[in-house]
């Protein structure tokens, strides 16, 4: 009788979370990538400072640059998430109505 | 007439003897050139590798240094393939048409000696997309003699060129006024680079 009472309650709390999940994985993913402001990478230059004679740095150091394919999330990601988020919500919204309209129509 | 031959033998030697000419094709490619764009809404990070050219320059009379510095338009490198590809094209670098950014030095000007090293404002000419624009250039040199061995296993001298400079592609028609909210005006150029030359 009591978990009768309460299913709907967490079907619509387990709703909720499903149709935030995308929004918060995609955002976590983002921020875990060092939440870049512009669009994503396909790979990051690692610097790296090499004395310009071997075994001297006090002769001074060059900049050696490698690029290493790893693929960085931009700020696309949680704005995908949050689309997919938006549409979800929609679609929810929309069903919660036209089942309302049905009930309302029955009676 | 043997002492006539013997003049125009040894006359370039004479004239050219103290400069020594280094050449900036990296074997080991550690030459490389750092360039940033910090617009608005994106800052774009990159570096080039592609870097070759010829200085000459005497010790004793610096100031008289010159040559060319040439890089592979084609060898400049973003993070985002996209970008690098549209960096790369028509509208842009156009890399196909215009293979070669190249920086001719002329002279040195305002030459201070700092411990090791020479700062100096380099006069020449920078050319991109066949673009060419007086520019004078802070540069620092450190002069290494005999540490070529050391680096590459090769008797000879080192020439290290260091420079930090701003370029604004408006003043080389990279798509004037256009994106600037996206790609900045102002590119950040930091250059640090070896030069060798072997003992013949």
């Amino acid at each position: 009788m009591h978990t009768n009472r309460h299913t709907p309650e967490l079907k619509s709390v387990i709703q909720n979370l499903i149709t935030l999940l995308p929004f918060c994985t995609t955002l976590i993913f983002w921020i875990l990538d060092g939440a870049r402001l512009s669009f994503w990478a396909t790979s990051i230059a690692v610097q790296e400072e090499v004395p310009v004679v071997e075994g001297m740095p006090e002769l001074g150091t060059q900049t050696k640059v490698t690029w290493v394919d790893q693929f960085i999330c931009g700020i696309e990601t949680p704005a995908i998430g949050f689309l997919v988020t938006a549409c979800l919500l929609f679609i929810r919204i929309y069903r919660k109505r036209s089942l309302k309209k049905i009930t309302t129509s029955m009676e | 007439m043997k002492h006539i031959r013997f003049f125009f033998f040894f006359f370039p030697v004479l004239l050219f003897g103290g400069a020594k000419a280094f050449d900036f094709k990296d074997p080991k490619g550690v030459n490389t050139v750092i360039f940033q764009l910090d617009a608005l809404l994106e800052s774009i990070n990159g570096s080039a590798g592609g870097v070759s050219g010829n200085v000459s320059f005497d010790p004793e009379k610096p100031a008289e240094t010159s040559g060319t510095i040439s890089l592979e338009a084609s060898s400049l490198r973003v993070d985002n393939s996209v970008l690098q590809e549209h960096m790369h094209g028509e509208d842009w670098l156009d890399v196909q048409k215009f293979p070669t950014i190249e920086f001719s030095l002329a002279n040195l000007t305002q030459l201070k000696q700092q411990g090791r090293s020479l700062h100096a404002l380099a006069e020449g000419k920078m050319t991109i997309r066949n673009v060419t624009l007086k520019m004078n250039l802070p540069v620092e040199l450190t002069y290494l003699e005999g540490m070529l061995e050391k680096r590459n296993r090769v008797p000879g001298d080192l020439l290290i060129v260091r420079s930090k400079f701003k370029v604004k592609r408006d003043d080389f028609g990279i798509k004037p006024g256009e994106y600037l909210d996206k790609v900045a005006n102002e590119i950040d150029i930091s250059i640090n680079l070896a030069g060798a030359c072997p003992v013949k």
